[in-house]
């Protein structure tokens, strides 16, 4: 298989994984949809020696939370938006559920979102999370600990935990 | 809060990512950047670039119509992958080509290519073009306070909208018209909107409409009450009996 075949068939393959990801990274699907692109055209040059490795997926998944790290913020970063919901009722549907739960995501600081994202939701190990987000196992530990410190804080969840507890 | 739980949440709220990303065409593009970039490194090489003219679509976005195609460097671009015929294209940005344009049984289309998203719209010739396919995207901010006191007591609700939009006005308690304008970011160029929104909280109805007046999309936004700068920068949340 050329490299040029494996390329294809991984973008195929992988990039609704990758999508989902991005989806929760960026909050905005059109957003994620750019990442992963990016994050794969990144990836193309070295993509042979890669792949003789294969480590395709660890190495596309590095580029794009690196490239949505790197990702200057959008032009209106001095407004300050606040999209997290403070009177919230209790939580009736799917779907109001997962707005929540990408509100209280939206509300951390990237770094720490990464690192929830990478954690609990692609199933990364804690090592390698922190060879996605460039950092030591100490740093991935902290960053995950202050996230859901703060998702656990988060008003739009509240009703979430609320129940939990009561279970 | 366990890690089961956590897990759970972050599955709920994963959307359906859409529409697959055509493999061939981001190829093809990744292969683009990368010669790009060795021939930046070292080779002059001199393009000899042919001017065509764009086919007769208005696209607000994209501030240049005519483009660059066909270049010695990138024989390729003269067809797409599929094998249509290439038109024009925006010139090369940063990452590669934003924005090509081609004939498709006797329409213009203009497709955006990578590094964003592919997306296409047609026009017949002649006709205004909008890419209806930019998805509305509003949130809303402010007031906004800080350990000082009042930092900003303007509530907004903005976002970008469909290309060609001419207005968008958000339906709430009172319909509020939003001023339109274009800016370029990361993505390219966009055509935002921005709307004071007043004393108007709760959820908000936002409408991007063409120059007939159809709706072209709609999405719903919550207006807060107040919201807080912590010393982070980041907003923090308090309940509308604590807002100053």
């Amino acid at each position: 298989m050329t490299s040029e075949d494996d390329f294809t068939a991984f973008v195929v393959a992988r990039q609704r994984a990758l999508r989902r990801s991005a989806a929760l990274l960026t909050g905005d699907p059109a957003l994620a949809h750019d990442l992963v692109q990016t994050a794969l055209i990144k990836a193309w040059p070295r993509w042979r020696q890669v792949a003789a490795s294969g480590g395709q997926e660890a190495y596309a998944r590095r580029i794009m939370v690196t490239t949505h790290l790197s990702w200057r913020r959008r032009s209106w970063r001095k407004e300050s938006p606040s999209e997290a919901l403070p009177d919230i009722g209790a939580v009736a549907s799917d779907a109001d559920l997962a707005h929540c739960v990408r509100q209280a995501l939206l509300s951390l600081p990237r770094r720490q979102r990464a690192a929830v994202v990478l954690r609990y939701f692609d199933d990364l190990t804690e090592q390698q999370t922190a060879d996605a987000l460039g950092c030591s196992v100490g740093t991935v530990k902290s960053q995950t600990s202050r996230a859901l410190q703060k998702l656990r804080a988060h008003p739009a969840l509240a009703d979430v935990w609320h129940e939990e507890a009561a279970r | 809060m366990s890690d089961t739980h956590v897990r759970e949440l972050l599955r709920e709220a994963a959307a359906d990512p859409g529409p697959d990303l055509d493999a061939g065409a981001v190829l093809l593009a990744a292969k683009r950047r990368t010669r790009r970039r060795t021939a930046a490194a070292g080779f002059a090489a001199v393009a000899a670039v042919i001017v065509v003219a764009a086919p007769v679509v208005s696209l607000p976005e994209v501030p240049t119509l005519s483009g660059i195609a066909g270049s010695p460097e990138e024989g390729e671009l003269g067809r797409l992958p599929d094998g249509r015929s290439l038109l024009a294209q925006t010139p090369a940005q940063q990452d590669g080509p934003r924005l090509v344009g081609y004939v498709r049984d006797g329409r213009n289309c203009w497709e955006v290519l990578a590094p964003v998203s592919p997306r296409t719209a047609c026009a017949p010739a002649g006709e205004s073009l909008v890419r209806t396919s930019e998805p509305l995207n509003a949130v809303s901010s402010g007031p906004a306070f800080n350990a000082d006191g009042v930092a900003d007591t303007t509530r907004r609700v903005y976002g970008y909208a469909p290309g060609g939009t001419a207005k968008v006005h958000i339906i709430g308690g009172r319909t509020y018209e939003a001023r339109a304008y274009q800016a370029g970011d990361e993505h390219g160029s966009r055509s935002y909107f921005l709307a004071e929104v007043g004393d108007d909280t709760g959820t908000l109805t936002v409408e991007a409409l063409d120059d007939q007046g159809a709706v072209l999309a709609r999405t719903q936004v919550m207006a807060l009450p107040c919201s807080w700068i912590g010393a982070d920068g980041q907003p923090i949340q308090r309940p509308a009996p604590e807002c100053p």
